[in-house]
């Protein structure tokens, strides 16, 4: 059978259904434009940006490179010489440093009990790290002495005054042991000694010092002339600390 | 329409993010390289430019040279033998002997035994500088003074070398203190860098201008002087002689 009339009430109801549909579609199309848009826009400004940092960078590398240009060389020496440098103090570490430790016995065997050598504990220090008023060495001085040696036969061994103690053997490694023996013909002048190196001026040097022995000597030289003469011999063996000049300084 | 739309707009919207990230990404990347690069060139310049390298920049090449004196970077045993002799005429300390400790080398270090003689001031002498005032770095490993050695001291003692550093990729940095104990080091070895000299040639010598002629002319000064050229340059007439 032919339709030939509508019915309006049915239809109606489909259609709003249809039409609310379209009408939550139409809003979720123009939301969608304005997130693009919108993407469009942050892309376009953040690589605008970038760019801008990216030449703002470059120019000033390019700037940096040119101030540059003429200073190789001074570079290339600068780092030359840091590194030549801290090799040099890498292998200062190796050294014995003995001019302290040395001072110090020589200091010790010029002690006499008549208080005139002992110095402050400041005038020891100094003497042993050898901080004298004139620290320039007097080169010409010492080639005109030099031509003196040979007459003198200098050695450490005795000086020329006889009431010193001498300095017989004497060896240091880096490990900064020590072994040493002093001779003494004056039996006030080996006392003095013995108490020097008992007292804590002297003690405060080594982590630990030993008596490795004692002689006593009669000289056959004095015996032939008629009178005795004596030798105190000392040997001690020990480690000293580590002495820095900047700790006293 | 609006369905197609919206599909099309959905599908824009993450390809721009997609493509884009990945753009914005690789300009991060260069952008943090180019400051990583921008701040290595200040540090350059800022050391290169500061006072202290500006008023140091005389002094440079000395103490390169200082430095390449007292560690070399091959070793040389001339250097070894000048420097003791040096160091003993500086010091008074006068050194007898020396040898070789094979055993005790090493790549960067040789060690020598050395004896000597010398009275207390000058054992004190050589004690104070040994280190410079040779012209070469020295240490001591030990020290001996013993009878068995008749008065001498033996000492052993270290040269050193090391070759040469890449300095393409060394860090730069500027060490105010290593350039305060250089010029310490300086004074004590008393460096001085001699300027090439030529040697003055004494031009007042006698010449002969006709090279076959056995009469030598009177020295004269070399000058400009055309007249005498062309006279002086006329061959002598030698007498016929009669066969």
């Amino acid at each position: 059978m032919k339709k030939t009339k509508i019915n309006l009430l049915v239809n109606k109801q489909d259609y709003q259904k249809v039409e609310k549909y379209f009408y939550i579609l139409r809003y979720i199309t123009i939301f969608l434009i304005i997130i693009f848009a919108l993407s469009l826009a942050y892309v376009f400004i953040q690589l605008r940006n970038q760019n801008a940092k990216i030449n703002t960078l470059s120019n000033k590398k390019k700037s940096l490179l040119e101030s540059l240009i003429n200073k190789e060389e001074d570079e290339a020496k600068i780092i030359f010489i840091n590194n030549k440098f801290n090799t040099l103090k890498k292998f200062e570490e190796e050294d014995v440093k003995a001019l302290p430790y040395y001072n110090l016995l020589i200091t010790a065997l010029s002690q006499n009990s008549t208080n005139e050598d002992i110095g402050t504990s400041e005038q020891i220090e100094k003497d042993i790290l050898g901080i004298s008023e004139n620290e320039s060495t007097k080169s010409a001085d010492i080639s005109e002495d030099n031509s003196k040696l040979a007459t003198e036969s200098a050695t450490i061994k005795k000086s020329s005054k006889f009431e010193l103690g001498s300095l017989e053997i004497f060896k240091l490694d880096k490990e900064r042991n020590v072994e040493f023996t002093v001779t003494f013909n004056n039996l006030t002048r080996f006392i003095d000694f013995i108490s020097f190196i008992e007292s804590n001026k002297f003690l405060k040097y080594f982590e630990h010092l030993t008596i490795n022995g004692f002689n006593l000597t009669h000289s056959t030289k004095s015996q032939s002339l008629g009178f005795e003469k004596e030798n105190y011999k000392l040997s001690l063996k020990g480690k000293f600390i580590k002495i820095n000049e900047e700790e006293i300084n | 329409m609006f369905i197609i739309t919206s599909i099309i707009l959905i599908f824009l919207i993450i390809f721009i993010h997609l493509y884009n990230s990945q753009i914005i990404n690789e300009n991060n990347l260069k952008i943090s390289e180019l400051e990583k690069e921008v701040q290595k060139y200040e540090n350059r310049s800022r050391i290169l430019n500061s006072p202290f390298t500006q008023s140091n920049k005389e002094e440079l090449e000395s103490y390169v040279q200082i430095l390449n004196l007292l560690i070399p970077n091959t070793e040389d045993f001339f250097s070894i033998i000048y420097s003791l002799e040096t160091l003993s005429k500086k010091t008074g300390f006068n050194i007898s002997s020396y040898k070789v400790n094979l055993k005790k080398n090493t790549k960067n270090k040789i060690s020598i035994s050395i004896l000597g003689t010398g009275n207390q001031e000058y054992f004190m002498n050589f004690l104070k500088s040994y280190n410079f005032a040779g012209g070469r770095f020295i240490t001591i490993d030990n020290i001996e003074l013993t009878p068995q050695f008749s008065g001498l001291i033996k000492l052993d003692v270290s040269f050193y070398t090391k070759s040469s550093v890449d300095i393409k990729n060394a860090p730069l940095v500027l060490n105010q203190k290593a350039f305060d104990e250089l010029s310490k080091i300086k004074n004590k070895i008393n460096f001085q860098l001699m300027e090439n000299q030529e040697p003055e040639i004494d031009t007042n010598y006698t010449k002969k201008s006709n090279p076959f002629s056995i009469k030598t002319e009177p020295q004269t000064t070399l000058g400009p002087s055309p007249i005498n050229a062309t006279e002086s340059a006329k061959p002598t007439e030698e007498p016929e002689k009669d066969l």
